[in-house]
Parts: C-alpha cells; sequence; structure tokens
C-alpha cells in the first residue's frame, strides 16, 4: 500500500476510534476494508478503549450501577443465556448463536499486536463448534420462536420472493430464509432489515441490519441482528436502501413483509 | 460538557486480583455462564455507567445505553483476547462503540456497518494483559503528549466530545484539534507497537 493510502485509512480509523467519522469517511472505510480484509480494524478503537478505561479508573467519582438498572441489566443477562439442554447441539449455551452472527462484527485480524504481559495462571477456553445458519434456525423453531412467512410487494426485485423469518423475542434472535429474492449489488443498493416493536413508536422500527443476495443462492439465510432490544416485534419489513444502509427508511422500497397475528 | 471529574492516579487505585477476575469473569460469560453475569456487572458497571452518563444528555438515555452495552458485551465476550486487550478496556472498546453509534442515531447520520468477520486467533493465547501495566503505560505515553493533545484526548475518549465541540471548549480551531488528536493517537499506537515488540523479544529471549 502508498504511503499516502495508508495515512489516509489510519486517519479514518482514528476518527472512528474518537466517534468523528464522516459519512463520507464510512463509505470509504468501509469499501477500502471490504477488499483489504486482514489488517487491524480495531486496533484505534482498542488504543480508545484502553485510555478511556484508563483514565476512569482514576476517577474519584465513580458509582456502580444504579440497584435498578442492576438488576434489569442482570434479569436480561442471565435470561440471554438459555437454560442447559435447550440449546441446538451441544454444551456451549446459548452464546453460539449470537457467534453465528460474527460477520457482523467489527473485527480484523492483525500481525501487530501489544505489549505483553505474561500470566500463565488464567485458564484458557477450550474452542467451540459454530453451529450453522441452519441449526440456528432449527433451533429457535423448536424453542417456540415465532415463524412468520414473507409476502412479497409489487417491487422488481421482489419478484415471486417467498421464505419466512424466525425471531425470538426472548432470546432477541432470529433468522430470515429468503428465496428469490434479487441479488443486488452491494456498491449500488443493500436490503436492509426493520423490525416494527409494539413497544415503540411505528415511525420509528427497529434497525435488523443490512445485508446482500449473492449470485447462484437459491435460498439465503441471513442472521438478524437488532441494533436495540425489541420488546415484542409485530412485523417484519424489507426494504432497499443505499449501500452501508440508513437510519431511517423513506420507506419508498419495501421488498417484503412479514407480520405478526 | 466540563472539565471532567477528580482524578486519582488510575494505577494506584487498582486492585490486581479484580483485574485477573474481570478477565476471568469475561472468559466465563463467553463460554456461557450464566452465574458469571452478575460478577461482570459488579466489575464492569462502574466503568460502563461512567462512560454512559458522559455519552448521554439524560439519565433515561445512560440507562437505556448501558442495558445495550451489555447486551453487546454478553455477545462479544467470546472476541476478547486477553493477550491484545485488558478485560476493561475491552469492555471500554465496546462502550465507546455503542455509545458513538447511539449519538449517530441521534444525529440522524448513517450508521457505521459492520465488517466481514475476519478474526484470527491470537498467536499466545495464554498471555494475558494486566491492567495495572497497560494503565500505567497509557498514562506515562499520556505525559509523553503535548500537554494540549493530552487533554484533548482525554475530552475526546474520557468525555465523549466531538472534534468540534472540542475546538468549541478550548478556543481552539477545529482543524488543529483534529490534528492533534490524529497525531497523538498515532504516537500512541506507535509507541504501544514500540513495547510490544521490546516485551515480544524479552519473552522470546526468556
Amino acid at each position: 500500500m502508498r504511503d499516502h493510502e495508508m495515512n489516509r485509512i489510519e486517519e479514518l480509523l482514528i476518527d472512528r476510534s474518537t466517534g468523528d467519522l464522516t459519512p463520507e469517511g464510512e463509505v470509504e472505510l468501509r469499501q477500502w476494508l471490504v477488499q483489504n480484509p486482514g489488517g487491524d480494524a480495531e486496533a484505534y478503537e482498542r488504543l480508545a478503549g484502553e485510555i478511556a478505561a484508563a483514565l476512569s479508573s482514576g476517577e474519584s467519582s465513580a458509582e456502580p450501577l444504579p440497584e435498578l438498572l442492576f438488576q434489569k441489566v442482570l434479569a436480561d443477562g442471565e435470561g440471554s443465556f438459555a437454560p442447559a439442554g435447550h440449546s441446538p447441539g451441544a454444551s456451549s449455551g446459548s452464546l453460539r448463536p449470537w457467534r453465528a452472527w460474527s460477520g457482523w462484527i467489527v473485527a480484523a485480524a492483525a500481525a501487530v499486536g501489544w505489549f505483553l504481559a505474561l500470566d500463565r495462571a488464567t485458564p484458557v477456553v477450550e474452542p467451540r463448534v459454530e453451529p450453522t445458519l441452519a441449526e440456528v434456525r432449527e433451533g429457535l423453531v423448536d424453542r417456540s420462536a415465532a415463524l412468520l412467512a414473507w409476502t412479497s410487494t409489487e417491487d422488481p426485485s421482489a419478484n415471486a420472493a417467498a421464505g419466512d423469518v424466525v425471531w425470538s423475542d426472548v432470546e432477541q434472535a432470529g433468522v430470515m430464509r429468503i428465496e428469490g429474492l434479487a441479488v443486488n449489488d452491494p456498491t449500488a443498493s443493500q436490503y436492509q432489515l426493520w423490525i416494527f416493536d409494539e413497544s415503540r413508536d411505528e415511525r420509528y422500527p427497529v434497525d435488523g441490519g443490512v445485508f446482500d443476495i449473492p449470485a447462484g443462492d437459491a435460498e439465503v439465510l441471513v442472521p438478524i441482528r437488532a441494533a436495540v432490544p425489541v420488546s415484542r416485534a409485530s412485523l417484519f419489513a424489507v426494504t432497499v436502501e443505499q449501500p452501508g444502509g440508513v437510519v431511517v427508511s423513506d420507506r419508498e422500497r419495501i421488498v417484503l413483509v412479514a407480520q405478526r397475528s | 460538557m466540563g472539565d471532567g471529574v477528580p482524578m486519582t492516579d488510575p494505577v494506584e487505585r487498582m486492585d490486581p486480583a479484580a483485574d485477573v477476575k474481570a478477565t476471568e469473569l469475561l472468559i466465563r460469560v463467553a463460554g456461557g455462564d450464566q452465574a458469571a453475569v452478575r460478577g461482570c456487572l459488579d466489575i464492569f458497571g462502574p466503568l460502563v455507567w461512567s462512560l454512559a452518563r458522559r455519552f448521554t444528555v439524560t439519565s433515561e438515555d445512560a440507562e437505556d445505553a448501558v442495558q445495550e452495552i451489555f447486551t453487546d458485551v454478553w455477545r462479544s465476550a467470546d472476541r476478547f483476547e486477553r493477550n491484545r486487550a485488558t478485560a476493561h478496556g475491552f469492555v471500554a472498546m465496546i462502550a465507546r462503540r455503542r455509545l458513538i453509534d447511539r449519538r449517530r442515531k441521534e444525529d440522524r447520520r448513517p450508521v457505521l456497518v459492520a465488517l466481514p468477520d475476519g478474526v484470527e486467533p491470537a498467536d499466545d493465547a495464554h498471555v494475558v494483559l494486566d491492567r495495572r501495566l497497560r494503565a500505567q503505560q497509557v498514562v506515562r505515553a499520556l505525559d509523553r503528549l503535548k500537554p494540549q493533545q493530552k487533554r484533548w484526548l482525554e475530552l475526546s475518549l474520557l468525555q465523549g466530545m466531538s472534534h468540534s465541540e472540542i475546538a468549541s471548549e478550548t478556543g481552539t480551531p477545529l482543524g488543529t484539534v483534529k490534528t492533534g488528536i490524529r497525531r497523538g493517537l498515532a504516537k500512541l499506537r506507535g509507541m504501544f507497537a514500540e513495547n510490544d515488540t521490546t516485551k515480544s523479544s524479552e519473552v522470546r529471549d526468556a
């Protein structure tokens, strides 16, 4: 990579770590990272986290979580770990479906590490077997998650599209199964899922993630990543949006809808 | 946003045993251990609460943010690599990312799209970063920056202020703040990388 290109990417990564990345910068960075996988894209975010943690630890005013909030987060956290025996497959518990979302998580490998300190006393976690999306979907269905059929609209991309969406309010997890939706060019447009939550204003559905339909697959399984917790999902809608998705959709191109009765 | 909070020596305030416990709890959560959730909230709650209050305007927003952050922590715990980050640094990274995302959404700006999965296992999975050592290095490294740069980084990374808010707060041109922060962080990363190389050599030579 040329120096000026490397400097530019470093600038963008730094701006992202401080929350000052512009929308144009986001697009530029995303495109570069897609084209150049394997770099340490999180290095500056990690650095920012370490600095924030180090400085926070010096605060004389550090307070624990308020009791009510503590209890709520505790209940949510404990509830999100499925009881033993309810997970699909073997032993690893409900984190396994979450692992299947790892494609959505910002992370990249790196050759350059950090300064090291040796402590061999800490136990090593055994590697776990990740379930396929199909297994995640089956597990959710087995645990009585909502299973809703898609209805396609008259949008040209939705011609003959079908499939279903599986979603669990309890586990905050879900998988879309889609057939026949038009293949998209990710540099021109992307599909975006919206989840309508009964507890929220319907003008502001929850962002369920951006995804693509690749060529050559008769059926596509897509994990649902709700941006915020969903109390009771009442309707799912897939729209066509600009690359990277939008915060608020103009709903001009809705291609699929699935409604809970 | 104000001038921050009274600070004491961050390193002195740390309990090494608590740091080891924090790492172990995060690893247990990654393994799906429900019983580790409470311990994580005890240990990481003050850090997350402190960051959330700084990045948000109302208590309600801060509470919502805390819930979202911990949901992310449960989901992402299995990505924690203890030879690359301290447990507190990892949680702070997740918290800051979520808080920045929330702010972007409030601004109706596009949300950063996640990247393809590309995590590679660390070479030395048995190595764990010591939080006291890290904090010491962070504090020393910050002290090697220009006072202005250090101040801007504290306002940005701890107080959650944007570059333009810092410019306004400190009466400095925006471009100067932006360049100063970029150079400061790049310099810090360089210092840590240098340190990393030294430590790695020491380990190899031992």
